[in-house]
Protein backbone atom coordinates (compact mmCIF):
# COMPACT_ATOMS: atom_id res chain seq x y z
CA UNK A 1 0.00 0.00 0.00
CA UNK A 2 1.36 3.48 -1.01
CA UNK A 3 1.85 5.95 1.99
CA UNK A 4 0.49 9.61 2.17
CA UNK A 5 4.17 10.54 1.43
CA UNK A 6 4.80 8.69 -1.28
CA UNK A 7 2.05 9.82 -2.81
CA UNK A 8 2.34 13.35 -2.53
CA UNK A 9 6.73 12.75 -3.57
CA UNK A 10 4.74 11.49 -6.87
CA UNK A 11 2.31 14.02 -7.20
CA UNK A 12 5.64 16.60 -6.82
CA UNK A 13 7.22 14.66 -9.27
CA UNK A 14 5.12 13.96 -12.02
CA UNK A 15 2.03 17.20 -11.93
CA UNK A 16 4.65 19.58 -10.26
CA UNK A 17 2.88 20.56 -7.62
CA UNK A 18 4.08 21.97 -4.57
CA UNK A 19 5.10 19.50 -1.27
CA UNK A 20 4.01 22.03 1.46
CA UNK A 21 1.01 22.87 0.46
CA UNK A 22 -0.27 19.08 -0.81
CA UNK A 23 0.69 18.09 2.82
CA UNK A 24 -0.99 20.50 4.96
CA UNK A 25 -4.09 20.08 2.18
CA UNK A 26 -4.26 16.32 3.22
CA UNK A 27 -3.35 16.97 6.93
CA UNK A 28 -7.13 18.99 6.88
CA UNK A 29 -8.64 16.03 5.46
CA UNK A 30 -10.52 13.71 7.58
CA UNK A 31 -10.78 10.15 8.08
CA UNK A 32 -14.48 8.88 8.62
CA UNK A 33 -15.30 5.34 9.46
CA UNK A 34 -18.50 5.97 8.14
CA UNK A 35 -17.65 6.17 4.85
CA UNK A 36 -15.40 2.98 5.02
CA UNK A 37 -18.76 1.35 6.34
CA UNK A 38 -20.78 2.20 3.51
CA UNK A 39 -18.33 1.10 1.00
CA UNK A 40 -18.15 -2.38 2.53
CA UNK A 41 -20.11 -4.87 0.39
CA UNK A 42 -23.37 -6.63 1.16
CA UNK A 43 -22.58 -10.16 1.59
CA UNK A 44 -23.38 -12.41 -1.42
CA UNK A 45 -26.77 -13.47 -2.22
CA UNK A 46 -27.98 -10.98 0.15
CA UNK A 47 -27.82 -8.12 -2.93
CA UNK A 48 -32.00 -6.74 -3.53
CA UNK A 49 -34.03 -8.59 -6.42
CA UNK A 50 -34.82 -6.98 -9.35
CA UNK A 51 -38.73 -5.67 -8.31
CA UNK A 52 -37.34 -4.32 -5.09
CA UNK A 53 -34.43 -2.44 -6.99
CA UNK A 54 -36.70 -1.06 -8.87
CA UNK A 55 -39.58 0.59 -6.64
CA UNK A 56 -36.61 2.82 -5.44
CA UNK A 57 -36.01 4.35 -8.44
CA UNK A 58 -38.80 3.96 -10.37
CA UNK A 59 -41.37 5.75 -8.51
CA UNK A 60 -44.23 8.36 -8.33
CA UNK A 61 -42.02 10.89 -6.10
CA UNK A 62 -39.20 10.35 -9.12
CA UNK A 63 -41.50 10.61 -12.27
CA UNK A 64 -43.02 13.61 -10.65
CA UNK A 65 -39.78 15.35 -9.92
CA UNK A 66 -38.33 14.24 -13.76
CA UNK A 67 -41.28 16.15 -15.46
CA UNK A 68 -40.51 19.39 -12.93
CA UNK A 69 -37.05 18.86 -13.95
CA UNK A 70 -37.72 18.55 -17.93
CA UNK A 71 -40.22 21.65 -17.52
CA UNK A 72 -37.38 23.54 -15.98
CA UNK A 73 -34.35 22.97 -17.90
CA UNK A 74 -36.39 22.66 -21.55
CA UNK A 75 -34.29 24.62 -23.63
CA UNK A 76 -30.72 22.92 -22.05
CA UNK A 77 -32.38 19.33 -22.44
CA UNK A 78 -33.92 20.24 -26.08
CA UNK A 79 -29.76 21.68 -27.08
CA UNK A 80 -28.28 18.49 -25.62
CA UNK A 81 -30.22 16.52 -27.22
CA UNK A 82 -30.14 17.81 -30.51
CA UNK A 83 -26.16 18.38 -30.56
CA UNK A 84 -25.84 15.15 -28.85
CA UNK A 85 -27.92 13.14 -29.56
CA UNK A 86 -28.59 11.47 -26.82
CA UNK A 87 -32.78 11.66 -25.62
CA UNK A 88 -33.87 13.99 -22.74
CA UNK A 89 -35.85 11.28 -21.07
CA UNK A 90 -32.32 9.60 -20.64
CA UNK A 91 -30.27 12.81 -18.94
CA UNK A 92 -33.39 13.54 -16.80
CA UNK A 93 -33.28 9.84 -15.91
CA UNK A 94 -29.82 9.93 -14.95
CA UNK A 95 -30.11 13.09 -12.90
CA UNK A 96 -33.13 11.67 -11.58
CA UNK A 97 -32.24 8.34 -10.16
CA UNK A 98 -27.87 9.90 -9.27
CA UNK A 99 -29.40 12.89 -7.02
CA UNK A 100 -32.91 13.30 -7.32
CA UNK A 101 -33.38 15.99 -10.00
CA UNK A 102 -29.53 17.46 -7.40
CA UNK A 103 -31.20 17.77 -4.38
CA UNK A 104 -28.90 14.97 -2.90
CA UNK A 105 -25.74 15.33 -3.94
CA UNK A 106 -23.98 13.89 -1.00
CA UNK A 107 -23.11 14.88 2.25
CA UNK A 108 -19.33 14.26 2.09
CA UNK A 109 -16.26 16.47 1.60
CA UNK A 110 -14.52 15.37 -1.69
CA UNK A 111 -11.11 15.23 -0.49
CA UNK A 112 -12.53 13.38 2.94
CA UNK A 113 -13.74 10.57 0.91
CA UNK A 114 -10.99 10.02 -1.31
CA UNK A 115 -8.35 10.22 1.41
CA UNK A 116 -10.08 7.74 3.44
CA UNK A 117 -10.63 5.32 0.51
CA UNK A 118 -7.12 5.50 -0.72
CA UNK A 119 -4.99 5.52 2.22
CA UNK A 120 -7.23 3.74 4.82
CA UNK A 121 -9.35 1.13 2.57
CA UNK A 122 -7.03 -1.46 1.26
CA UNK A 123 -10.02 -2.91 -1.13
CA UNK A 124 -9.91 -0.59 -4.03
CA UNK A 125 -7.43 1.90 -2.48
CA UNK A 126 -5.73 2.17 -6.09
CA UNK A 127 -8.80 3.54 -8.09
CA UNK A 128 -9.16 5.78 -5.21
CA UNK A 129 -5.92 6.97 -5.43
CA UNK A 130 -5.92 7.83 -9.00
CA UNK A 131 -9.30 9.94 -8.38
CA UNK A 132 -7.79 11.68 -5.60
CA UNK A 133 -4.56 12.55 -8.12
CA UNK A 134 -7.14 13.85 -10.50
CA UNK A 135 -9.68 15.56 -8.18
CA UNK A 136 -6.14 17.39 -7.08
CA UNK A 137 -5.42 18.23 -10.08
CA UNK A 138 -8.81 19.59 -11.26
CA UNK A 139 -8.97 21.44 -8.65
CA UNK A 140 -6.12 23.62 -9.46
CA UNK A 141 -6.92 23.69 -13.22
CA UNK A 142 -10.69 24.77 -12.41
CA UNK A 143 -8.94 27.12 -9.32
CA UNK A 144 -11.80 25.92 -6.50
CA UNK A 145 -10.84 25.15 -3.08
CA UNK A 146 -10.23 21.61 -2.86
CA UNK A 147 -11.82 21.09 1.04
CA UNK A 148 -15.35 22.75 -0.38
CA UNK A 149 -16.64 20.65 -2.62
CA UNK A 150 -18.74 17.75 -1.17
CA UNK A 151 -20.08 14.82 -2.64
CA UNK A 152 -21.15 10.87 -2.14
CA UNK A 153 -19.39 8.67 0.53
CA UNK A 154 -17.13 7.90 -2.83
CA UNK A 155 -16.04 10.93 -3.82
CA UNK A 156 -18.78 11.40 -6.76
CA UNK A 157 -19.26 15.11 -7.22
CA UNK A 158 -22.26 16.95 -8.37
CA UNK A 159 -25.95 16.66 -9.80
CA UNK A 160 -24.86 14.14 -12.51
CA UNK A 161 -22.26 12.43 -9.68
CA UNK A 162 -19.07 12.42 -11.84
CA UNK A 163 -15.68 10.97 -10.31
CA UNK A 164 -12.78 13.33 -10.58
CA UNK A 165 -11.33 11.95 -13.25
CA UNK A 166 -14.95 11.71 -15.19
CA UNK A 167 -15.20 15.21 -14.66
CA UNK A 168 -11.55 15.94 -16.27
CA UNK A 169 -12.40 13.73 -19.16
CA UNK A 170 -16.20 14.74 -20.04
CA UNK A 171 -17.56 17.54 -17.59
CA UNK A 172 -18.06 20.40 -20.28
CA UNK A 173 -19.35 23.90 -19.98
CA UNK A 174 -22.82 23.77 -21.76
CA UNK A 175 -23.76 27.31 -20.93
CA UNK A 176 -20.76 29.20 -21.71
CA UNK A 177 -19.83 31.25 -18.82
CA UNK A 178 -16.11 29.89 -18.77
CA UNK A 179 -16.62 27.39 -15.90
CA UNK A 180 -17.76 23.54 -15.63
CA UNK A 181 -19.80 23.76 -12.74
CA UNK A 182 -21.29 20.88 -12.20
CA UNK A 183 -22.48 21.26 -8.66
CA UNK A 184 -24.86 24.20 -8.92
CA UNK A 185 -25.22 24.81 -12.62
CA UNK A 186 -28.24 22.64 -14.23
CA UNK A 187 -26.89 23.79 -17.58
CA UNK A 188 -23.36 22.50 -17.49
CA UNK A 189 -24.41 18.85 -15.39
CA UNK A 190 -27.38 18.20 -18.39
CA UNK A 191 -24.32 18.90 -20.83
CA UNK A 192 -21.72 16.86 -19.04
CA UNK A 193 -24.42 14.34 -18.66
CA UNK A 194 -25.08 14.29 -22.40
CA UNK A 195 -21.46 14.40 -23.40
CA UNK A 196 -20.38 11.69 -21.44
CA UNK A 197 -23.06 9.19 -23.00
CA UNK A 198 -21.86 10.76 -26.58
CA UNK A 199 -18.13 9.90 -26.10
CA UNK A 200 -18.95 6.38 -24.70
CA UNK A 201 -20.62 5.05 -28.08
CA UNK A 202 -24.28 6.14 -27.68
CA UNK A 203 -26.18 5.80 -30.80
CA UNK A 204 -28.65 8.12 -31.87
CA UNK A 205 -32.33 6.17 -32.44
CA UNK A 206 -31.20 2.92 -32.04
CA UNK A 207 -33.02 0.96 -29.52
CA UNK A 208 -31.56 0.19 -25.95
CA UNK A 209 -33.34 -2.40 -24.82
CA UNK A 210 -35.98 -5.10 -25.69
CA UNK A 211 -38.05 -8.04 -24.42
CA UNK A 212 -36.82 -11.43 -25.13
CA UNK A 213 -36.98 -15.49 -24.67
CA UNK A 214 -34.17 -17.79 -23.86
CA UNK A 215 -34.58 -21.72 -24.51
CA UNK A 216 -34.70 -23.19 -21.37
CA UNK A 217 -31.78 -25.88 -22.14
CA UNK A 218 -29.83 -22.69 -23.05
CA UNK A 219 -30.42 -20.07 -20.01
CA UNK A 220 -27.06 -21.09 -18.11
CA UNK A 221 -24.68 -20.74 -21.50
CA UNK A 222 -26.11 -17.45 -22.43
CA UNK A 223 -25.79 -16.37 -18.93
CA UNK A 224 -22.22 -16.92 -18.71
CA UNK A 225 -21.74 -14.71 -21.76
CA UNK A 226 -19.19 -11.49 -20.88
CA UNK A 227 -21.40 -8.35 -20.00
CA UNK A 228 -20.54 -6.52 -23.34
CA UNK A 229 -22.77 -6.25 -27.05
CA UNK A 230 -20.12 -8.11 -29.00
CA UNK A 231 -22.05 -10.43 -29.84
CA UNK A 232 -24.48 -10.62 -32.69
CA UNK A 233 -27.99 -11.16 -32.62
CA UNK A 234 -27.01 -13.96 -35.31
CA UNK A 235 -24.69 -15.88 -33.09
CA UNK A 236 -27.11 -15.32 -29.44
CA UNK A 237 -30.27 -16.83 -32.22
CA UNK A 238 -27.69 -20.14 -32.80
CA UNK A 239 -27.10 -20.65 -29.12
CA UNK A 240 -30.57 -19.97 -27.66
CA UNK A 241 -31.90 -16.75 -27.73
CA UNK A 242 -35.74 -16.71 -29.06
CA UNK A 243 -36.14 -13.09 -30.31
CA UNK A 244 -38.61 -11.99 -32.38
CA UNK A 245 -38.32 -8.28 -32.55
CA UNK A 246 -37.54 -6.40 -35.89
CA UNK A 247 -34.05 -5.47 -35.24
CA UNK A 248 -31.23 -7.16 -38.20
CA UNK A 249 -29.43 -10.23 -37.27
CA UNK A 250 -26.01 -8.18 -37.47
CA UNK A 251 -27.12 -5.91 -34.53
CA UNK A 252 -24.96 -6.64 -31.16
CA UNK A 253 -26.76 -7.35 -27.97
CA UNK A 254 -26.39 -9.04 -24.53
CA UNK A 255 -28.55 -10.78 -22.54
CA UNK A 256 -29.68 -9.42 -19.47
CA UNK A 257 -32.03 -11.73 -16.94
CA UNK A 258 -33.84 -9.90 -13.94
CA UNK A 259 -35.56 -11.51 -11.37
CA UNK A 260 -39.47 -9.81 -11.73
CA UNK A 261 -42.07 -10.86 -9.46
CA UNK A 262 -43.80 -13.41 -11.80
CA UNK A 263 -40.51 -14.57 -12.04
CA UNK A 264 -37.11 -14.28 -13.68
CA UNK A 265 -37.28 -12.79 -17.45
CA UNK A 266 -34.85 -11.74 -20.05
CA UNK A 267 -33.88 -8.69 -21.87
CA UNK A 268 -31.83 -7.86 -24.99
CA UNK A 269 -29.60 -5.06 -24.07
CA UNK A 270 -28.24 -3.19 -26.90
CA UNK A 271 -25.03 -0.66 -27.33
CA UNK A 272 -27.24 1.80 -25.91
CA UNK A 273 -27.81 -0.08 -22.95
CA UNK A 274 -24.20 -0.70 -22.56
CA UNK A 275 -23.50 2.91 -22.44
CA UNK A 276 -25.82 3.39 -19.43
CA UNK A 277 -24.12 0.87 -17.47
CA UNK A 278 -20.65 2.39 -18.03
CA UNK A 279 -22.05 5.39 -15.99
CA UNK A 280 -23.06 2.24 -13.31
CA UNK A 281 -21.53 -1.14 -13.94
CA UNK A 282 -24.81 -2.65 -12.90
CA UNK A 283 -27.29 -4.56 -15.10
CA UNK A 284 -30.25 -2.94 -12.54
CA UNK A 285 -29.37 0.43 -12.28
CA UNK A 286 -29.59 1.10 -15.97
CA UNK A 287 -32.54 -0.92 -16.17
CA UNK A 288 -34.08 1.44 -13.76
CA UNK A 289 -32.81 4.81 -15.48
CA UNK A 290 -34.26 3.27 -18.84
CA UNK A 291 -37.95 2.60 -17.40
CA UNK A 292 -37.60 5.76 -15.23
CA UNK A 293 -36.95 7.41 -18.63
CA UNK A 294 -39.86 6.27 -20.11
CA UNK A 295 -42.15 6.62 -16.94
CA UNK A 296 -40.95 10.08 -17.35
CA UNK A 297 -41.59 10.67 -21.23
CA UNK A 298 -45.30 9.14 -20.97
CA UNK A 299 -45.88 11.71 -18.12
CA UNK A 300 -44.73 14.66 -19.36
CA UNK B 1 -101.31 -29.62 -100.85
CA UNK B 2 -101.47 -32.96 -100.71
CA UNK B 3 -97.87 -33.20 -99.43
CA UNK B 4 -98.89 -30.55 -96.20
CA UNK B 5 -102.05 -32.59 -95.56
CA UNK B 6 -99.79 -35.49 -95.55
CA UNK B 7 -97.15 -34.16 -92.56
CA UNK B 8 -100.15 -32.78 -90.65
CA UNK B 9 -101.79 -36.91 -91.17
CA UNK B 10 -98.31 -38.25 -90.02
CA UNK B 11 -97.23 -35.81 -87.62
CA UNK B 12 -99.88 -37.35 -84.80
CA UNK B 13 -98.68 -41.06 -85.50
CA UNK B 14 -94.80 -40.39 -86.18
CA UNK B 15 -93.05 -38.84 -83.47
CA UNK B 16 -89.97 -40.58 -82.89
CA UNK B 17 -89.27 -41.08 -86.55
CA UNK B 18 -86.71 -38.72 -87.97
CA UNK B 19 -88.30 -35.85 -89.82
CA UNK B 20 -86.47 -35.03 -93.00
CA UNK B 21 -86.77 -30.89 -93.57
CA UNK B 22 -85.03 -29.40 -96.12
CA UNK B 23 -82.86 -26.16 -95.78
CA UNK B 24 -82.58 -23.98 -98.81
CA UNK B 25 -79.05 -22.81 -99.55
CA UNK B 26 -77.77 -19.94 -101.08
CA UNK B 27 -77.09 -20.99 -103.93
CA UNK B 28 -80.98 -22.17 -104.57
CA UNK B 29 -80.10 -25.99 -103.55
CA UNK B 30 -81.63 -27.61 -100.85
CA UNK B 31 -79.18 -29.15 -97.91
CA UNK B 32 -80.37 -32.90 -97.54
CA UNK B 33 -79.14 -33.70 -94.20
CA UNK B 34 -80.91 -34.60 -91.41
CA UNK B 35 -81.62 -31.68 -88.63
CA UNK B 36 -79.69 -31.89 -85.87
CA UNK B 37 -81.83 -33.44 -82.96
CA UNK B 38 -82.12 -29.93 -79.93
CA UNK B 39 -80.83 -31.28 -76.65
CA UNK B 40 -83.41 -32.32 -74.01
CA UNK B 41 -84.09 -29.71 -71.50
CA UNK B 42 -82.77 -30.05 -68.24
CA UNK B 43 -86.25 -29.94 -66.69
CA UNK B 44 -89.84 -28.90 -68.02
CA UNK B 45 -92.77 -26.96 -65.99
CA UNK B 46 -94.70 -29.37 -68.75
CA UNK B 47 -96.51 -32.32 -66.54
CA UNK B 48 -96.51 -34.99 -70.05
CA UNK B 49 -93.04 -34.04 -70.90
CA UNK B 50 -90.10 -36.79 -69.80
CA UNK B 51 -88.79 -34.25 -67.86
CA UNK B 52 -90.70 -32.95 -65.45
CA UNK B 53 -89.79 -31.27 -62.45
CA UNK B 54 -92.42 -30.60 -59.56
CA UNK B 55 -90.13 -28.09 -58.05
CA UNK B 56 -87.78 -26.64 -60.73
CA UNK B 57 -85.67 -24.21 -57.76
CA UNK B 58 -85.13 -27.24 -55.77
CA UNK B 59 -82.09 -29.42 -56.03
CA UNK B 60 -83.17 -32.52 -58.37
CA UNK B 61 -81.64 -35.53 -57.53
CA UNK B 62 -81.37 -36.16 -61.89
CA UNK B 63 -78.53 -34.48 -63.11
CA UNK B 64 -78.90 -32.42 -66.18
CA UNK B 65 -77.16 -34.76 -69.14
CA UNK B 66 -73.49 -33.28 -69.53
CA UNK B 67 -71.39 -33.99 -73.15
CA UNK B 68 -68.66 -35.86 -72.10
CA UNK B 69 -65.78 -34.35 -73.08
CA UNK B 70 -64.02 -35.13 -76.19
CA UNK B 71 -60.50 -36.32 -76.43
CA UNK B 72 -58.51 -33.48 -78.49
CA UNK B 73 -54.90 -33.52 -79.45
CA UNK B 74 -54.22 -30.03 -78.02
CA UNK B 75 -55.46 -29.84 -74.32
CA UNK B 76 -53.98 -27.84 -72.07
CA UNK B 77 -51.10 -29.15 -70.15
CA UNK B 78 -51.66 -30.18 -66.42
CA UNK B 79 -48.75 -29.26 -64.70
CA UNK B 80 -47.54 -30.27 -60.70
CA UNK B 81 -48.14 -27.93 -58.01
CA UNK B 82 -45.77 -25.58 -57.87
CA UNK B 83 -44.75 -24.60 -54.13
CA UNK B 84 -43.99 -20.56 -55.17
CA UNK B 85 -45.95 -18.52 -56.94
CA UNK B 86 -43.84 -18.85 -60.11
CA UNK B 87 -43.11 -14.93 -60.50
CA UNK B 88 -40.88 -15.43 -57.37
CA UNK B 89 -39.09 -18.26 -58.77
CA UNK B 90 -36.00 -18.44 -60.53
CA UNK B 91 -36.43 -20.13 -64.07
CA UNK B 92 -36.08 -23.66 -63.97
CA UNK B 93 -33.24 -25.31 -65.64
CA UNK B 94 -35.17 -28.48 -66.37
CA UNK B 95 -39.00 -29.00 -67.42
CA UNK B 96 -41.37 -29.55 -65.23
CA UNK B 97 -42.73 -33.63 -65.08
CA UNK B 98 -45.91 -33.52 -67.13
CA UNK B 99 -48.49 -36.11 -65.22
CA UNK B 100 -52.10 -37.45 -65.65
CA UNK B 101 -54.69 -35.54 -63.87
CA UNK B 102 -56.46 -36.99 -61.76
CA UNK B 103 -59.97 -38.74 -61.86
CA UNK B 104 -61.58 -35.96 -60.29
CA UNK B 105 -60.61 -34.09 -63.31
CA UNK B 106 -61.07 -36.48 -65.78
CA UNK B 107 -64.50 -36.67 -65.54
CA UNK B 108 -66.14 -33.44 -65.10
CA UNK B 109 -66.77 -34.10 -61.02
CA UNK B 110 -66.23 -31.06 -58.45
CA UNK B 111 -62.95 -30.42 -58.19
CA UNK B 112 -63.00 -30.13 -54.55
CA UNK B 113 -62.03 -32.96 -52.58
CA UNK B 114 -64.69 -35.56 -50.95
CA UNK B 115 -62.60 -35.68 -47.75
CA UNK B 116 -61.66 -32.55 -46.03
CA UNK B 117 -58.19 -31.64 -45.49
CA UNK B 118 -57.38 -29.53 -42.10
CA UNK B 119 -55.09 -26.83 -42.44
CA UNK B 120 -51.29 -27.79 -41.66
CA UNK B 121 -50.45 -27.24 -38.14
CA UNK B 122 -47.43 -24.72 -36.80
CA UNK B 123 -46.04 -24.32 -33.62
CA UNK B 124 -48.47 -22.55 -31.65
CA UNK B 125 -47.69 -19.28 -30.78
CA UNK B 126 -49.35 -17.27 -27.55
CA UNK B 127 -49.93 -14.07 -29.20
CA UNK B 128 -52.75 -14.94 -31.37
CA UNK B 129 -53.45 -13.24 -35.19
CA UNK B 130 -56.86 -13.12 -35.01
CA UNK B 131 -58.28 -10.00 -36.56
CA UNK B 132 -62.08 -9.67 -36.81
CA UNK B 133 -63.25 -6.52 -38.16
CA UNK B 134 -61.52 -4.24 -37.08
CA UNK B 135 -63.52 -0.90 -35.65
CA UNK B 136 -61.99 2.43 -37.24
CA UNK B 137 -61.21 4.54 -34.64
CA UNK B 138 -61.61 4.30 -30.32
CA UNK B 139 -63.61 7.14 -30.30
CA UNK B 140 -66.66 6.97 -28.36
CA UNK B 141 -65.70 3.89 -26.94
CA UNK B 142 -66.74 2.93 -23.81
CA UNK B 143 -67.35 -0.24 -22.01
CA UNK B 144 -66.93 -1.71 -18.47
CA UNK B 145 -65.87 -5.16 -17.85
CA UNK B 146 -63.08 -7.05 -16.00
CA UNK B 147 -59.64 -7.63 -17.09
CA UNK B 148 -57.51 -10.41 -18.16
CA UNK B 149 -53.55 -10.38 -17.58
CA UNK B 150 -50.42 -11.32 -20.17
CA UNK B 151 -48.44 -14.74 -18.33
CA UNK B 152 -44.43 -14.60 -17.70
CA UNK B 153 -44.49 -16.75 -20.68
CA UNK B 154 -45.56 -14.57 -23.01
CA UNK B 155 -42.60 -11.77 -22.05
CA UNK B 156 -40.42 -11.38 -25.30
CA UNK B 157 -43.43 -12.69 -27.47
CA UNK B 158 -44.48 -11.27 -30.85
CA UNK B 159 -47.88 -9.73 -30.79
CA UNK B 160 -50.10 -8.74 -33.82
CA UNK B 161 -49.27 -5.54 -33.92
CA UNK B 162 -45.65 -6.84 -34.33
CA UNK B 163 -43.78 -5.29 -31.63
CA UNK B 164 -42.56 -7.55 -28.95
CA UNK B 165 -44.25 -7.99 -25.70
CA UNK B 166 -42.69 -6.29 -22.85
CA UNK B 167 -44.11 -7.06 -19.04
CA UNK B 168 -43.28 -3.38 -18.00
CA UNK B 169 -44.44 -2.04 -20.93
CA UNK B 170 -48.23 -0.12 -20.88
CA UNK B 171 -49.77 -2.37 -23.51
CA UNK B 172 -52.86 -4.05 -23.90
CA UNK B 173 -54.99 -6.50 -26.13
CA UNK B 174 -58.30 -5.68 -27.41
CA UNK B 175 -60.82 -7.99 -29.92
CA UNK B 176 -61.52 -5.07 -32.46
CA UNK B 177 -60.17 -1.66 -31.30
CA UNK B 178 -57.68 -0.03 -33.85
CA UNK B 179 -54.45 -1.71 -33.57
CA UNK B 180 -51.50 1.37 -31.51
CA UNK B 181 -54.37 2.98 -30.66
CA UNK B 182 -54.91 4.32 -27.11
CA UNK B 183 -57.08 3.71 -24.48
CA UNK B 184 -58.23 4.63 -20.77
CA UNK B 185 -58.79 1.97 -18.77
CA UNK B 186 -60.00 3.17 -14.81
CA UNK B 187 -60.42 1.31 -11.99
CA UNK B 188 -64.21 1.76 -10.42
CA UNK B 189 -63.08 0.72 -7.51
CA UNK B 190 -60.24 2.59 -6.46
CA UNK B 191 -60.69 5.31 -9.07
CA UNK B 192 -56.94 5.38 -10.65
CA UNK B 193 -56.51 5.43 -14.63
CA UNK B 194 -53.61 4.59 -17.10
CA UNK B 195 -53.25 4.92 -20.64
CA UNK B 196 -52.35 1.98 -22.37
CA UNK B 197 -51.36 0.97 -26.39
CA UNK B 198 -53.50 -1.56 -28.01
CA UNK B 199 -51.25 -3.85 -29.88
CA UNK B 200 -52.59 -7.27 -29.46
CA UNK B 201 -55.73 -8.91 -30.13
CA UNK B 202 -57.64 -11.10 -28.20
CA UNK B 203 -60.27 -13.70 -28.90
CA UNK B 204 -62.25 -13.85 -25.70
CA UNK B 205 -63.03 -10.68 -22.84
CA UNK B 206 -63.19 -7.37 -22.86
CA UNK B 207 -58.80 -6.63 -22.48
CA UNK B 208 -55.65 -7.88 -21.33
CA UNK B 209 -53.33 -6.02 -19.90
CA UNK B 210 -49.13 -6.29 -19.46
CA UNK B 211 -48.01 -6.51 -16.31
CA UNK B 212 -47.11 -2.85 -15.42
CA UNK B 213 -50.56 -1.93 -16.34
CA UNK B 214 -52.40 -4.27 -14.33
CA UNK B 215 -49.75 -3.29 -12.01
CA UNK B 216 -51.00 0.30 -12.02
CA UNK B 217 -54.56 -0.72 -11.16
CA UNK B 218 -53.35 -2.75 -8.30
CA UNK B 219 -54.78 -5.79 -10.40
CA UNK B 220 -52.23 -8.34 -9.52
CA UNK B 221 -53.50 -9.69 -6.69
CA UNK B 222 -57.36 -9.39 -6.82
CA UNK B 223 -57.76 -9.25 -10.93
CA UNK B 224 -61.50 -8.77 -10.78
CA UNK B 225 -62.23 -5.59 -10.33
CA UNK B 226 -64.64 -3.46 -12.54
CA UNK B 227 -62.87 -1.67 -14.93
CA UNK B 228 -64.08 1.12 -17.52
CA UNK B 229 -62.50 0.83 -21.39
CA UNK B 230 -62.98 4.63 -22.44
CA UNK B 231 -61.29 5.33 -26.17
CA UNK B 232 -60.25 8.80 -27.43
Amino acid sequence: MVTQEEFINDMVIRHGFNELYLTQLLRKAKVKSKIIKLMTPRKKGKGRPWYKYRNIFVNNQKIKGGVKFWRNNARALQEAEKFFGVPAEIIVSIIGVETIYGKNTGGFRVLDALVTLSFHYLRRADYFRGELENYLILTRDERIDPLRQKGSYAGAMGIGQFMPSSFRDYAIDFDGDGKRDIWTNNIDAIGSVANYFKQHGWKTGEPIIAATKIRTNAIKKMLALDFEPKYTLQQLKQWGLLYYGKEPNYTNGMVIDLKTKLGTAYWLGFQNYYVITRYNHSKHYAMAVYQLAQEIKNAK
Amino acid sequence: MLNNILVILLSGFVISCSVHQKYPLPNGSYDNRAAVPSPPPAYSTDRNSGYYEPYPNRPSKRLAPVAQPTRSTNREPIYSEQPYPSNNQPSRSRPLKRIAPPARFRNNESTYPSKRISPPKYLKQPSSNYAPSQVPSSRGYLTRGYASQYKLAEHGMRTTSGQVYDMYGMTAAHINLPLMSSVVVKNLRTGRSIIVVINDRLRHGLIKLSYAAANKLKLLKKSSQLLEVKGF
